[in-house]
């Protein structure tokens, strides 16, 4: 389908995908600045190559890929500031995000990184624990004891703490 | 069980940040894909200076610093930002007068020139302006750092000149010491505005420049990331490199010891150094938020005087997401700098400042359990008033 580096297929890949790539990132770092900026150059880079990674059987997950390197990055987190400030100097409002997913994500970024991203995929994209092993570089069994140790310490932390109360507190399973 | 919930949370938050997601338009990504030139914009914009809790642009240092000579010629394995580009042309002429020239007159920039390189052409605005802006890039070295040092001072000098510019030193845009930042006032004599950021390096001055034909408002910091790259090539190339300091601007003249090293850096003592990965409040700084005179400092003779009239009214307090607020206030003297104190914080220390702005977005403030609360202090030459507290 994307064989050639051919800008509608990119656009309407772009479309289709950018938001839920954002909120990767966003969960993953916490700060939709961050998010917005690094799959923006996620996306930059897929179009650098698109006649390539057009024609992965899964463009989305090199762009992912891309944008938790890019985001990860201590320089370009230092940089995303300017760009937000930037937001604001333009006098854009940006909606202000409902503080129970805040919340959320602050409870996210109590966990480890790698634990963080195993159940971000595992949750937001459903992907399979083969699949998070690939995208993350790592084995099924670390994917697998990462998703359940998230487990264990998500469970307490949402419910316990959640302001909705809608996460009970001992709802965490073992199994994966 | 757990997994349903925790999977519909996920759901919620793919959508509230759909909704909340700021995405550039795709042929935009394109773009900046095609070019590696990335439009990053804002900053500390003119006359928007912004500076957070945690500001400081962090850049690789490395390789030798500065020292007192420096080469007098641009070497072939110097490639300008655009340069070689399709459309954009390369000029080497040693002579050429500088494109950012605040008053026009005597080119500041000819005097102790040893070299000099052009490479000019257009980019695209993006979706908003099908016009394209002309941009102008300059490579200027100099015999002396002195010389080099003279000229971005005068062009510093002009951009507050009221001659049509707006603007003046910008140390904490995060591309050096020796930064100028300006634009054209608005509205513009001939409908053109312009836009130019010229940063010293030892004996080398580099200046971009962005003229728009069609009137629009330009982006503060269209090309930044091409002055950032060319910060890299003139340490690589030319060994002009230098480890990044931070800055915030000092409330009134204070120590600047780290500034004094060279004797000819005047212009820039309101503006004190900190390490870039530090909070600027960590740097020591006279009592802010007191209501009352303060504590003579070494370099500070006489305390401020308390004038209610300049106080900021704080319009906005806002919490952007965990540890990031952005405060508004009302402007109170153009000429104004602005402290920010977390009240409930150390009293004693600012945790963001910013020149001639009326907002902040402050980042990575720490967990608390009660609210946020600020005080946004105005100091305007030897005056200072204090806002009333805004809490979350």
């Amino acid at each position: 389908m994307f064989g050639v580096r051919d800008s509608k297929s990119f656009d309407a890949f772009y479309a289709g995908t950018a938001k839920r790539a954002v909120a990767y990132v966003y969960a993953i770092t916490g700060d939709l600045a961050d998010a917005e900026d690094a799959v923006a150059e996620a996306y930059a880079r897929a179009w650098q190559r698109w006649s390539k990674v057009g024609a992965y059987d899964d463009p989305a997950a090199w762009v992912r890929r891309v944008a938790y390197r890019v985001a990860v990055s201590g320089w370009r987190r230092a940089r995303n500031r300017v760009t937000a400030h930037r937001r604001w100097g333009a006098g854009t409002p940006t909606a202000q995000l409902n503080p129970s997913i805040v919340y959320l994500v602050d409870a996210l970024r109590r966990i480890p990184a790698a634990q963080r991203r195993a159940v971000v995929l595992h949750y937001l994209f459903g992907l399979s624990l083969r699949e998070i092993a690939d995208e993350t570089d790592s084995s099924i069994n670390a994917v697998k004891q990462r998703l359940s140790r998230a487990r264990q310490s998500l469970a307490p932390l949402l419910g316990a703490e959640d302001p909705e109360g809608r996460l009970p507190p001992k709802e965490a399973d073992q199994h994966v | 069980m757990f997994d349903k919930i925790f999977s519909d949370h996920m759901t919620a938050l793919a959508d509230e940040v759909s909704s909340a997601a700021w995405l550039a338009p795709a042929a935009k990504v394109r773009a900046r894909g095609d070019r590696r030139r990335i439009q990053l914009t804002g900053a500390v914009a003119v006359g928007a200076g912004v500076l957070t809790a945690t500001t400081g642009v962090v850049m690789a240092s490395g390789g030798p610093t500065i020292g007192t000579g420096g080469p007098r010629a641009i070497p072939d394995t110097l490639v300008m930002p655009h340069e070689g580009d399709p459309r954009w042309d390369r000029d080497d002429n040693p002579r050429i007068a500088s494109v950012f020239n605040p008053c026009g007159g005597e080119d500041p920039t000819l005097a102790g020139r040893t070299d000099a390189r052009t490479v000019s052409g257009v980019v695209p605005q993006g979706d908003q302006d099908p016009v394209p802006l002309v941009v102008t890039t300059q490579l200027f070295l100099f015999r002396t750092n002195e010389a080099a040092e003279a000229a971005i001072t005068e062009l510093s000098r002009r951009s507050e000149a009221d001659c049509g510019w707006f603007g003046g030193w910008a140390p904490t845009m995060g591309l050096g010491q020796f930064v100028v930042l300006a634009r054209t006032m608005y509205p513009h004599e001939d409908h053109r505005p312009r836009m130019a950021v010229a940063v010293r390096k030892g004996n080398a001055i580099y200046v971009s420049h962005i003229e728009s034909n069609s009137g629009s408002v330009l982006d503060p910091l269209f090309e930044y990331e091409a002055a950032k790259e060319m910060n890299r090539r003139l340490c690589e190339a030319l060994g002009l490199c230098e480890p990044l300091t931070c800055y915030f601007r000092s409330p009134m003249p204070g120590p600047t010891a780290s500034l004094t090293a060279n004797p000819t850096q005047a212009p820039l003592d309101h503006w004190r150094p900190y390490p870039c990965d530090q909070n600027p409040s960590d740097v020591a700084s006279p009592d802010l938020a007191s209501p009352g005179p303060t504590p003579e400092s070494p370099g500070e003779s006489r305390p401020p005087i308390q004038n209610p009239r300049i106080a900021p009214v704080i319009t906005e307090v806002t919490r952007q997401s965990e540890g990031v607020v952005l405060l508004r206030w009302t402007s109170v003297h153009p000429d104004a700098a602005y402290f920010i104190v977390r009240v409930g914080g150390d009293p004693n220390l600012p945790i963001a400042s910013v020149y001639n702005a009326s907002f902040v977005v402050l980042t990575n403030l720490p967990p608390l359990d009660g609210s946020y609360c600020f005080q946004v202090i105005a100091d305007v030459g030897r005056e200072r008033g204090v806002s009333q507290t805004r809490c979350l």
